[in-house]
């Protein structure tokens, strides 16, 4: 069995990846705001309230708890600022002989974006589930048409397998999604 | 949430009973039913296989596939994975080993996609089979289930390796089947000739020696191949997968697992009954015949195993080993074609065309 050390640090010179903390509810709350994240994100509540974001930081301590989700909210070493969320969801098969498996989910704050801060969460965060969890296999999906999601993620060496036809709700519209797939020789 | 009873054609889906442990015993004693599904190759007792029912029970829409004159149990099918707001899952299936091969599971996959897409309400069903699972890939076709994708590594075999899973699925509103589409799938097969092995190419135990093999003038010239280990994961996979029913491609080994080549039927066209051989030898194993040893098995695979009458090759006219084998495994030169390829310099050739029939 693998015991996955409660909300652990990840980080490089420019970037603190830790488990959300109640500090940064209005960060989360204000960046939610955006409606490009509301594009491209169904999981998200709209409107977000600072009440959304609370109930967010409490789920996400209760999964690392539960180890079926690790989130990790990006922060800047400077000044400690939001850049961004990055979490592994669904983990799954942890005992399984070779590995488990588990899926990738993102957003950049959007004063952010465009300076590489994804690719460089990913990896930290990846790299954590293939040493720390043993994974296997790390999935990620985003719908057809999220170029700034698959440029993220194949960035970091994930391969892109597929067209999943209706996989992904939108707006409650049934929208086409991708997915692609990331083995742990293929981290880069 | 409780499984109803479903009837389809031929078969009733009725949900699990206890005293169904000694069929669910059967089913998981089973090296077909083992390799492919991992809730069942944890099953080894009957308390095992009564946990297994129970869990089944407890999730519910998932069925025992029983026989409506006898009442005998031929298989399982269930609907997994299901999210109600998403209003999508996935859906397995097996048959008991004496049962096989009477279109059970294709029967009790469109009894419970049915059910799925009326009674539940689902948009979308998915189905998940390893690549090598040929079988499986047949009724997601003939179910209407339509080919999305290939998500490697996805699947454990329960020894710490994973397979490639083909990854198909069905929409409300689509046809209940079949999937048009080209070739059936190719079932992988390993063959031995004289003293070399055909194998199926292994990302994680041939990747390194692939890449090896092909760090050669001749081979990057003539045939090139992948140039990381990265890449040659990929090509292994490539190869491994038969599924698309265009191609059957080996790694020639000797007997102690040393890699010596590679051969391949490829372009193989159904319909005309043709294909197309192609080959590399590493530079220490050449002058041995090993070539032309793996060509003559690959070809005669492609006219027992799939039935095919012609067999094409084509080489770089100043390949001179690779005319010798063609001649050595009995293809006939049948022309010279002009410019008819790029190569390894980005050159255009002339090339031989050799072609053996099954009949020669």
């Amino acid at each position: 069995m693998v015991n996955p050390p409660t909300s652990p640090s990840l980080g490089d010179s420019r970037l603190l990846l830790r488990c959300p903390t109640m500090d940064l509810v209005p960060q989360i709350s204000a960046a939610c705001q955006d409606r490009e994240l509301h594009r491209w994100l169904e999981a998200l509540p709209d409107p977000y309230t600072e009440a959304d974001a609370a109930a967010f930081v409490q789920r996400c301590t209760q999964t690392w708890s539960e180890g079926t989700e690790s989130v990790f909210a990006i922060t800047s070493v400077g000044d400690g600022r939001l850049l961004g969320m990055v979490g592994l969801h669904d983990i799954s098969h942890l005992t399984a002989p070779g590995g488990g498996m588990a899926e990738v989910g993102f957003w950049v704050v959007a004063a952010e974006r465009g300076r590489g801060v994804m690719p460089d969460a990913l990896r930290l965060v990846c790299g954590y589930g293939f040493t720390e969890l043993r994974l296997a296999r790390i999935e990620w999906q985003a719908e057809v048409g999220n170029a700034a999601s698959r440029r993220a993620a194949e960035k970091v060496g994930f391969r892109f397998e597929g067209t999943c036809r209706r996989r992904l709700l939108h707006v409650g519209e049934r929208v086409d999604g991708w997915l692609g797939g990331l083995l742990p020789e293929e981290l880069r | 949430m409780t499984a109803s009873e479903l009837g389809g054609d031929g078969i009733v889906l009725r949900p699990w009973r206890e005293d169904d442990v000694p069929a669910v015993l059967t089913l998981a004693d089973d090296e077909t039913t083992r390799r492919w599904s991992p809730s069942l190759r944890l099953v080894t007792s009957r308390a095992d296989a009564l946990a297994w029912i129970q869990d089944r029970v407890r999730r519910g829409n998932d069925w025992a596939v029983t026989d409506p004159a006898t009442g005998e149990l031929l298989g399982r099918v269930g609907l997994h994975h299901f999210d109600e707001d998403d209003r999508v899952a996935e859906i397995g299936y097996g048959v008991l080993p004496a049962h096989r091969r009477h279109g059970v599971a294709r029967r009790a996959v469109d009894t419970a996609a049915a059910h799925g897409f009326g009674a539940l309400g689902l948009e979308r069903i998915a189905l998940e089979h390893a690549t090598a699972n040929v079988g499986s890939c047949a009724v997601a076709r003939a179910c209407g289930f339509a080919a999305e994708g290939v998500k490697r590594a996805a699947l454990s075999r329960g020894d710490g390796g994973f397979d490639d899973v083909h990854l198909h699925a069905r929409l409300a509103g689509d046809q209940p089947g079949p999937v048009e589409s080209g070739a059936a799938p190719i079932e992988p097969v390993e063959i031995v000739a004289g003293g070399y092995q055909l194998c199926i190419p292994n990302p994680e135990l041939d990747a390194a020696a692939v890449v090896a093999a092909v760090d050669d003038d001749d081979i990057r010239l003539f045939n090139a191949g992948p140039a990381t280990v990265e890449e040659a994961y990929a090509w292994c996979r490539g190869r491994a997968d038969w599924s698309v029913g265009t191609h059957a491609s080996w790694l020639v080994k000797d007997t102690s697992g040393q890699l010596l080549g590679a051969v391949s039927v490829f372009h193989i066209d159904h319909r005309n009954l043709c294909g197309q051989a192609g080959y590399w030898v590493a530079r220490d194993a050449r002058r041995r015949g090993v070539a032309a040893s793996a060509l003559t098995a690959a070809t005669r695979f492609g006219f027992q195993g799939l039935g095919l009458v012609r067999v094409e090759l084509f080489h770089a006219v100043e390949n001179l080993p690779s005319c010798r084998t063609a001649l050595r495994a009995g293809f006939a030169q049948e022309g010279t074609h002009r410019q008819s390829f790029r190569y390894g310099d980005d050159r255009l050739r002339d090339e031989h065309s050799h072609a053996r029939l099954a009949t020669d």
